[in-house]
């Protein structure tokens, strides 16, 4: 066990040991990962894949953010007859999951780029205004708002999450969406453009398989399955639409 | 509207807006005259045309019926079709670009002096081969634009591309204190391996009015064209006082990613959008909205009994026989909700017509006539 595990593991369990609650055994580890002095004695050892903790924090369902409650289209797509097997729920899945990175990540490499409340004011008033469908906009700002909640809790090291959650508070409230918020927090957090913008699309895809499982379109097997086949399809589509715009991609017809 | 942080803007990360640059073809300004709605500007050059038809609507309709048109009737890639248009304050302006067949008398009579205008040129161009050379490269295709131009003026199709060069439109309006912009074009037409990128950028005054269409049909079907063209992406910009945006829009469809669009498409041959916000037409825009929502609960609602139903005058899709052959939806937009964007997909283009007369024939008295009603 390396110095880092064997920290962790004290740490955790002496939250248990003290009966804290969830929330505060996570931001005991959390603590940790950011200052180390607060567990340990030695000099700091952040390597690479202590940022792994966090990315798979923000990803994983036990981070209480709600993320199950939007199926991206496919409740409305099953009732309406486009989507009834397997085969079409994986063409669903992909063209969702493209049309979602087309108009979402862009705003999460902004956030990330730019993790500042100025920003994340002007990014929520462009994408309101680009979220014409007002299913995917409610779930957007469910979300978003979610998010800013659990993490401004959570992540108490970035006062800059408070200032934010406080406007969205204020009379001219803002309005909280996902995209840019989770950049932003991984801007913060110091996940690096590109892993904030895969995990975005990862979440996206694990939202729809979800709904599938839920709506019985396909059991937890099959959509397990179906997860890692689109894998493949899915990083293609980060390729193709993340941002900045890599060398070949289409910017308005032109290939560059 | 931009936001400078640090050296990048980011207007330019995530809109990329191409309104500057390219040549303007033509102006298009309206306002009140002696109480009622004039043409006080109209300039256009080659190879945009405007026809403004004088007595085209009742004497009781205050309106401006204008007909946006292109010599060629069509843009061919390489060209960049870049208009605007301005409303002034409690006028009303309508936007067309139907095609010869489906104009009035009077209409008529300046259509017939257009071409014969047209015929003289061509005779001209037999003689004087570079007359047309401004963007036009050599006489074969300026005797296409011209025969096709007779033929059928519509401005949206969009020729094949040559060099993989981009076909462009670009539209910027303004629309003033109470005034009304009607947009009713025909819908884009893109034939085999056009590109094609269209942005219309709207500046509305907060109580000006705007109903917008913005439509494409998968292609020269009865030639058997069928989503066949490489790229297509419409922009729509609307913002209140260049300030606060209410509807940032763009619909691209590229042939380049996989699925490829024929694959996407399935068996939908039309889309639509229709956009409608502002005081002037709050009627309209309730009523559109409660319509439109029947009619999707009512889509719904057929395919859970999965008894064939609306077995009317449209076909069934084939590829996935379980889909519904005509879809809409609408959700309110603004950041008071207080516009409405309407989307719709169609199997056959004569029930998209269809929908876009009923729903928008409450325009009438105010811009009278009944769009789209005459196909």
């Amino acid at each position: 066990m390396t110095t880092e595990q064997n920290s962790t593991n004290a740490a955790v369990s002496r939250a248990e040991d003290h009966n804290l609650s969830r929330e505060c055994a996570l931001k005991l580890v959390t603590g940790f990962l950011t200052d180390v002095s607060v567990i340990t004695d030695g000099p700091p050892i952040v390597q690479s894949g202590s940022m792994d903790w966090t990315t798979w924090q923000l990803l994983d369902s036990l981070f209480p953010t709600g993320g199950f409650a939007h199926s991206y289209g496919l409740e409305t797509a099953y009732q309406g007859g486009l989507v009834s097997d397997c085969a079409s729920l994986e063409r669903f899945a992909v063209n969702s999951l493209q049309n979602s990175a087309g108009l979402s990540l862009p705003f999460v490499f902004a956030g990330n780029k730019f993790p500042n409340t100025e920003c994340w004011l002007e990014l929520n008033k462009i994408l309101h205004a680009m979220l014409t469908n007002h299913v995917a906009r409610k779930a957007s700002l469910t979300q978003g708002s979610a998010l800013l909640r659990t993490a401004s809790t959570v992540f108490t090291e970035f006062p800059e999450l408070k200032k934010m959650r406080a406007c969205s508070y204020a009379p001219t409230a803002t309005t909280p969406h996902h995209a840019p918020l989770f950049g932003v927090l991984c801007g913060l957090l110091g996940v690096d453009a590109v892993t904030a913008q895969r995990s975005y699309l990862f979440m996206g895809l694990r939202d729809i398989l979800s709904a599938a499982t839920r709506l019985n379109i396909t059991g937890p097997l099959e959509a397990a399955k179906l997860q890692h086949q689109i894998a493949g399809v899915t990083e293609t589509l980060l390729t193709s639409f993340s941002s900045p715009p890599s060398k070949g991609f289409l910017l308005d017809g032109h290939y560059s | 509207m931009d936001v400078d942080i640090g050296s990048v803007s980011l207007m330019d990360l995530l809109l990329k807006n191409q309104i500057e640059g390219p040549k303007l073809n033509g102006s298009l300004r309206v306002e009140r005259v002696y109480g009622k709605s004039s043409t006080t500007r109209s300039y256009a050059t080659y190879p945009l045309q405007f026809m403004i038809p004088k007595k085209a609507l009742p004497s009781h309709v205050d309106a401006v019926l204008v007909y946006a048109l292109t010599f060629g009737g069509g843009i061919v890639s390489g060209d960049c079709i870049f208009f605007e248009l301005n409303v002034g304050a409690d006028s009303t302006m309508m936007l067309l670009t139907q095609g010869f067949t489906n104009v009035s008398i009077q209409e008529g009579c300046v259509l017939i002096k257009l071409i014969f205008l047209l015929v003289i040129l061509r005779l001209a161009l037999l003689v004087f081969p570079n007359l047309l050379c401004s963007s036009v490269k050599g006489l074969p295709q300026s005797q296409i634009y011209l025969e096709s131009l007779i033929q059928e003026p519509h401005m949206h199709k969009v020729y094949k591309s040559v060099e993989g060069k981009m076909s462009r439109h670009i539209l910027k309006c303004s629309v003033e204190s109470g005034g009304l912009l009607a947009l009713l074009p025909d819908s884009v037409v893109c034939f085999a391996t056009a590109r094609y990128s269209q942005v219309q950028r709207f500046n509305l005054a907060p109580d000006a009015s705007l109903v917008l269409v913005d439509w494409l049909t998968s292609g020269r079907i009865a030639r058997g064209e069928v989503w066949n063209f490489e790229y297509f992406k419409s922009t729509n910009h609307v913002y209140i006082q260049e300030d606060t945006p209410l509807l940032l829009d763009s619909v691209c469809l590229d042939d380049h990613l996989s699925p490829s669009v024929s694959e996407r498409m399935g068996d939908y041959h039309v889309i639509a959008m229709i956009f409608i916000y502002g005081p002037r037409l709050a009627e309209l825009r309730k009523l559109v909205q409660s319509n439109v929502e029947k009619l999707a609960g009512g889509i719904l609602n057929n395919r859970r009994r999965t008894s064939s139903s609306r077995a009317d005058q449209v076909q069934t899709p084939k590829q996935n026989p379980s889909a519904p052959a005509f879809l809409a939806s609408c959700s309110t937009v603004g950041p008071l909700g207080d516009g409405l964007v309407i989307r719709a997909a169609a199997t056959t283009t004569r029930s998209m017509y269809g929908f876009l007369r009923e729903q928008l024939a409450t325009l009438e008295p105010i811009l009278g006539r009944f769009p789209y009603a005459d196909n």
